[in-house]
């Protein structure tokens, strides 16, 4: 598997996105920046199979590549907007490690993932080597976005982030029969995402908040 | 003087007449954006000549520092401009090193402008410089790295052998996240140098939340039409750096063997500023773009920004390393 010169460049440029949207995700607190940033990095890996395919691009991807566009990039925020609405967040979702120490543990781990794609030394699949390090950087985020917020909103963004990354490592190796694969998985988180969705009204509305921080205070 | 300079001195000439157009532009996006019609793209122009018919007045307390201030920064923007490239040639003064002349210029623009605020006493100048000082303080350093990172990259030691200016778009083959990250970390610096939001808000008029605008409270008449311009020849500086790592164009040989500009070359020559005018401007509509989606940050929370600054450079580095 081969990149072309064109859409390597496109491809790095693409690449180049998804890691500035996942340190903006590490730097912000407001809730609407944050579902615009997880909606940018759903449409952009909505692109991705297109260069896993290469030039063997058939109908069956190009439909699995409009309903991942549709789904990661429209359906998903759009569902997190509906909850963003329903809640109301009085706070901002701060963090337990402050943003400038997330974003610099972000920088660490996309500095580890470079090293680590040099250890593994993936010659067989370039696209995968090229792809690793933004992947590993993007699952990483994810993991800090959900063990370091507060608001339970923003831990939802982290688990939209981490899936990101994990579509990000499996693109390179998606050949026909493994995108109905990814498809399932999408539609699992679809269904995630809408769930925790309706739990975190309810729990809005029974303790009139979602700081998951007075979860610890619950008593009798 | 050969060809070469010449079209060099036309660019330089080019930003000079140009650059008060750059803020009218973002001016505009921002009344775009808010369903306004705005103010008038030549605004600044006008603003400007307004003010050099006035004559100046000054303090009783202020001193000689106060009346050099605006002189010294016009004069560090114009000669930051000398060394800067304007596609597709090489800058009028280009000599190894100049990337630290750059940097040096910007410093001691803002060295007198902090002098001219502290001469003053007024205790919010005095704040507005402490503001300055410090937020300069922590963008400087980023800068630097962000034009060693360009050192590295293009092998040079010159700002216009950093830019794409000479080797064109070969020069960014499998470097696009490189530039990419580069171009986002200038691109908050930018905003940070040149007091936009969400740093600071060049419209505010409230003295406890402005940083570069408190400063220049107290000059009047064509002292202020200095400071007005130096800040509008700023931003373009930046956004010349930025449309000049960016810009994605074949490089067309302009000379023939003689040295001398063809028919062809000029052509290539308006082609290639036309591009450039249009990188630049859009760069300008980037920040209206951004000054009307974003609030001014609090003021402690502006260090974020430089940190996020320095991130994407430390990025732009781990993907030159990764690169290598």
């Amino acid at each position: 598997m081969t990149v072309l010169p064109v859409a390597g460049n496109v491809l790095e440029a693409l690449l180049g996105l998804v890691i500035i949207s996942d340190f903006c995700l590490l730097g912000a607190e407001r809730s609407r920046l944050c579902i615009r940033l997880v909606a940018l990095q759903g449409v952009i890996l909505g692109f991705m199979p297109v260069f896993a395919a290469g030039d063997g691009m058939t109908p069956w991807l190009a439909v699995a590549v409009a309903v991942f566009f549709v789904v990661k990039g429209g359906m998903l925020p759009l569902l997190l907007w509906h909850t963003y609405k329903k809640l109301h967040p009085r706070a901002p979702g701060a963090s337990y490690l402050g943003n400038t120490a997330s974003v610099l543990l972000g920088l660490a781990a996309f500095a580890f993932s470079l090293w680590l794609n040099s250890r593994l030394g993936i010659a067989a699949n370039p696209l995968f080597s090229h792809i690793f390090p933004t992947a590993f950087a993007t699952i990483f985020s994810g993991l800090l976005l959900i063990t370091s917020r507060r608001m339970a909103l923003a831990q939802i963004f982290g688990y939209l982030v981490m899936e990101n990354g994990i579509y990000l490592l499996g693109a390179p190796m998606a050949q026909e029969s493994a995108v109905w694969l990814e498809f399932s998985i999408l539609m699992d988180i679809l269904v995630a995402a809408f769930v925790m969705g309706i739990a975190l009204t309810h729990i809005n509305r029974a303790f009139d908040s979602t700081d998951v921080e007075c979860f610890a205070s619950l008593r009798d | 003087m050969t060809s070469q300079m010449i079209v060099a001195l036309g660019g330089m000439l080019l930003s000079l007449l140009l650059a008060p157009l750059l803020p009218g532009c973002t001016n505009r996006v921002k009344a775009m954006m808010g369903g306004r019609k705005g103010r008038p793209l030549l605004q600044l122009y006008f603003d400007l000549c307004r003010l050099m018919g006035k004559s100046p007045v000054y303090p009783g307390v202020t001193t000689y520092f106060f009346k050099a201030a605006p002189t010294a920064c016009l004069t560090s923007a114009v000669a930051a401009l000398t060394v800067l490239p304007f596609w597709p040639v090489a800058a009028p003064a280009n000599f190894s090193g100049d990337f630290i002349l750059l940097a040096g210029l910007f410093a001691m623009s803002r060295f007198f402008l902090i002098l001219a605020a502290l001469d003053t006493g007024s205790a919010f100048e005095g704040m507005g410089a402490s503001r300055d000082a410090l937020f300069s303080a922590l963008a400087e350093p980023i800068f630097l790295f962000c034009l060693l990172l360009l050192c590295r990259q293009a092998h040079s030691l010159t700002l216009s052998g950093m830019t794409t200016v000479a080797a064109g778009p070969a020069a960014i083959q499998g470097y696009w996240m490189f530039y990419l990250m580069l171009a986002f970390a200038l691109f908050l610096l930018l905003l940070q140098e040149n007091s936009r939001i969400p740093v600071d808000d060049p419209n505010t008029h409230l003295e406890l939340t402005m940083i570069h605008e408190v400063m220049i409270l107290d000059h009047s008449g064509p002292d202020l039409a200095f400071l007005e311009y130096a800040a509008a020849l700023k931003l373009w500086i930046f956004s010349l750096l930025i449309a000049g790592l960016v810009l994605p164009l074949p490089s067309v040989p302009l000379f023939d063997d003689g040295g001398s500009l063809g028919p062809h070359g000029l052509a290539g020559l308006a082609v290639h500023w036309g591009t450039t005018l249009l990188a630049i401007f859009g760069v300008g509509a980037l920040v209206g773009l951004v000054e009307s989606l974003m609030a001014r940050l609090r003021m402690e929370r502006v260090p974020q920004v430089l940190a996020m600054a320095g991130a994407f450079a430390g990025l732009a580095a781990l993907t030159l390393w990764r690169q290598a």
